[in-house]
């Protein structure tokens, strides 16, 4: 089991978001955890579209979910199967007011901070072993060739933009979207299979 | 439909339209409507595969990026030196020495980065590969443009333990080594190694 993935509760894998909700404002601490979890790709690609670096992705994603679990604790969700565009709106809303969000972040850290910490998944420390998908996609990133590594590197580590990925690979800019696509999707494949050392 | 059933190159062109979002390619107005998409895909009963793919190889695309091998087919002894000598990281060493039957023996409990030393000279070749197998016949994996120590011409391979552990620890690992030297891939050495 990988060491930065949290998984859900098997129980609640497949349950509807307005269940989930229903039971997390009676006080469901698991129903809760489960819906956040759920929300923070989704979260965190509205946030990388926005901002760069890692510290600030994970820092606009944690003010979207206090929010979140702020509302699903005050029962303030008005219509539970439509919890997607409630978030939608709160990362908007965020994204909108930083500022103002800032202060108001202090507060809500203070209330709902120990929730947080619960549902966040942290990644492994530098000096720390690394967790099952890191080492997949250390073993993914040996089968590609150097340029397709420098692709992965420059577009999904250090978030650059095309133009500036094109700049590296001495390429066009166009051409710096179609290898980060190919890329993409054959790390996608790899990493859909075990590691070629487990399926020998 | 779930993502789990869903025909694969709809995933494909997901993941290629999320990428363009969140690489800034999307034009204003389609953004928003494929952020309707992205928060509903997220509020349905099953996962959605691809969206956490992504988010997870951004994360750990970055986690891998602060090491100086993370990315690379290979490191040079300066860099492993540097490496051991920081006293940073529990590192193992291992030498293979020159091609041939060899004999694998385990690291210490608590070793978090093993290095390589594969003792080929592949000074003037390019291209470099090293094609894995358990038995010498059906390849396992292909190591694609490998770096070589420009001093010495030999394979200096870093990887995390547990990446190491599952493919060292085999019974038998043959790894051929190739290059391409004046225009023709040639096989440069052999290892034939056997765990005590």
């Amino acid at each position: 089991m990988s060491a930065t993935v949290l998984p859900a509760p098997n129980e609640l894998m497949g349950s509807p978001v307005s269940h989930l909700v229903a039971r997390a404002g009676e006080g469901d601490r698991t129903a809760e955890a489960a819906l956040c979890r759920r929300f923070l790709p989704a979260v965190r690609s509205f946030a990388r579209r926005r901002l760069r670096t890692p510290d600030a992705v994970a820092e606009f994603t944690q003010d979207v979910l206090l929010l979140v679990l702020e509302a699903l604790r005050r029962r303030a969700i008005e219509d539970p199967a439509r919890l997607g565009g409630f978030v939608l709106g709160v990362c908007r809303n965020v994204a909108l007011d930083r500022v103002r969000q800032r202060e108001r972040r202090q507060l809500l850290w203070q209330q709902y901070g120990a929730a947080w910490e619960n549902i966040e998944e942290r990644m492994p420390g530098t000096d720390e072993i690394p967790g099952y998908d890191i080492i997949h996609l250390e073993d993914c990133l040996n089968r590609l060739s150097q340029r397709a590594r420098d692709v992965v590197r420059l577009a999904y580590a250090e978030a650059k933009s095309h133009r500036e990925i094109a700049d590296h690979l001495a390429t066009t800019e166009a051409n710096a979207r179609v290898l980060r696509h190919r890329t993409l999707l054959t790390l996608r494949s790899c990493m859909s299979d075990r590691m070629s050392w487990e399926s020998a | 439909m779930t993502s789990q059933d869903e025909d694969p190159r709809d995933g494909q062109a997901w993941l290629a339209r999320l990428d363009d979002y969140v690489a800034g390619q999307v034009p204003s107005a389609e953004s928003e409507e494929f952020e309707e998409e992205l928060f509903t895909r997220a509020a349905s009963e099953q996962p959605d595969a691809d969206t956490a793919f992504y988010d997870a190889l951004a994360r750990n695309a970055a986690w891998l990026a602060s090491h100086f091998f993370g990315f690379r087919g290979g490191s040079t002894r300066a860099e492993v030196d540097a490496l051991i000598t920081s006293g940073k990281k529990r590192v193992h060493w291992m030498d293979l020495g020159a091609p041939g039957p060899k004999r694998l023996s385990d690291w210490p409990d608590g070793t978090q980065i093993v290095v390589t030393r594969v003792g080929v000279d592949l000074r003037g070749t390019s291209d470099v590969q090293v094609h894995v197998s358990f038995d010498g016949q059906n390849n396992v994996k292909t190591f694609r443009d490998c770096e070589y120590d420009p001093t010495d011409g030999a394979l200096y391979a870093v990887c995390h333990e547990p990446l190491a552990r599952l493919a060292f620890r085999q019974p038998r690992v043959v790894a051929q080594v190739t290059a391409v030297r004046d225009g023709r891939r040639e096989i440069i050495g052999v290892y034939d190694a056997r765990n005590m």
